[in-house]
């Protein structure tokens, strides 16, 4: 059976900020992601400024900032692919998904196999970092899904709501992700991403005629 | 200025860029010398002079010598422990030569970023990061009480090979000082 979801994946534009401050002032976005506490809430809104829609496209950007959008429901996520090292064909993972319905379901293990198509594929990357919070199972969970190996257990690393908890270092190689892609042939039919592009082309298209 | 009998520790100025760069050997990479992309960097000998003197990273961590009994700089060190909201420091433990990891100046070395983290910062760990082609290092770690978080796999490509990354922590409590 085909797996099927309306989740695509943009680059995030300007118009996008007011949503993503929004993300920002969820405290789970403070829980998962960035709980720096000496960061105030202008900060972080400068340096999302900052990234949005800054980076031309001829340049070799170090990070992405990519929108988890969906025809009906409009933008849901927030994709960042950081500390791009062009050298080492590697980059950090982080996905927030404002939704809190859609962080546990297919949907975004959908998303996050496009993204890793984005960046074994087009950005032509070897390997994908993640660090994730070990109370934060859906997360770890998509990374094991995805065939992702856990590599480093970093016992109380970090303060969340006055108790120190693990943090999960995850690697996933490309050889790896070839492994999945070929285990999920067939489920995979008209959902990858550049079908997704296609549809998308041909909507505007559509739109425009 | 720390005076230990097998070497003398003192915070690390402009004019020990020279040395400092030593250890930035493009044949031979560390973990301590890679930026937060683990891309290695080969500064100039003048950007090392401004990082010694640079007050914001002197706060991040600032950089230690390490001298040996005839004053010559045999390596450098530093816990990084900036961020507020983190208890623990990371350990960069910098050599010229890898054959002074098996001295006494190491161990007078780590003693003193040991108590740096744990009595002075009351930091919970310390963590460190080597290559696995840093086997002396590694070896020193274990000897110290670290032990391995595991290994990040193919993160760095120089030389013409991938390079493994392990991480390796002290707990303040595995510690019989702390």
């Amino acid at each position: 059976m085909a797996l099927r979801s309306n989740i695509f994946i943009r680059r995030a534009e300007r118009e996008d900020l007011d949503t993503v401050v929004e993300w920002m002032e969820d405290p789970d976005f403070q829980l998962f992601l960035y709980g720096d506490v000496t960061r105030s809430q202008r900060q972080i809104r400068e340096q999302i400024v900052g990234l949005l829609g800054r980076a031309p496209g001829h340049t070799m950007p170090a990070a992405f900032q990519l929108i988890l959008d969906s025809e009906t429901d409009g933008p849901v996520g927030l994709v960042l692919l950081q500390n791009v090292s062009w050298r080492n064909r590697a980059c950090s993972l982080d996905v927030y998904v404002g939704q809190k319905n859609l962080r546990k379901g297919i949907v975004i293990g959908l998303a996050f196999y496009r993204i890793m198509e984005y960046c074994f594929d087009e950005l032509n990357l070897h390997r994908v970092s993640a660090y994730i919070y070990s109370f934060n199972s859906p997360s770890w969970r998509i990374m094991e899904r995805s065939n992702a190996k856990r590599e480093l257990t970093l016992k109380d690393h970090v303060v969340r709501n006055g108790q120190l908890h693990d943090m999960y270092g995850y690697g996933l190689l490309k050889r790896e992700f070839d492994e999945l892609r070929e285990n999920l042939t067939g489920r995979m039919e008209g959902k990858s991403l550049i079908e997704m592009i296609d549809a998308l082309h041909a909507k505007e298209e559509e739109a425009g005629a | 200025m720390i005076f230990g009998e097998h070497c003398v520790i003192r915070a690390a100025e402009p004019d020990d860029a020279p040395a400092l760069k030593r250890v930035y050997h493009p044949g031979k990479p560390r973990a301590a010398t890679l930026d937060r992309r683990r891309e290695p960097i080969l500064p100039t000998t003048d950007e090392l002079r401004e990082l010694l003197g640079n007050k914001d990273v002197k706060l991040l961590g600032e950089y230690y010598a390490v001298e040996d009994a005839t004053g010559e700089i045999r390596g450098f060190c530093c816990l990084r422990a900036g961020r507020q909201d983190v208890f623990f420091g990371e350990m960069l433990l910098m050599f010229i030569e890898d054959a002074d990891l098996g001295t006494g100046m190491a161990g007078e070395t780590f003693a003193f970023l040991k108590h740096k983290a744990f009595m002075e910062r009351r930091l919970n760990k310390i963590v460190a990061q080597c290559l696995d082609t840093e086997t002396d290092l590694r070896v020193f770690l274990v000897q110290q009480g670290f032990q391995s978080d595991g290994v990040a796999r193919e993160v760095l490509y120089t030389l013409g090979r991938w390079f493994d990354n392990e991480t390796l922590s002290l707990f303040a409590s595995q510690h019989e000082d702390a």
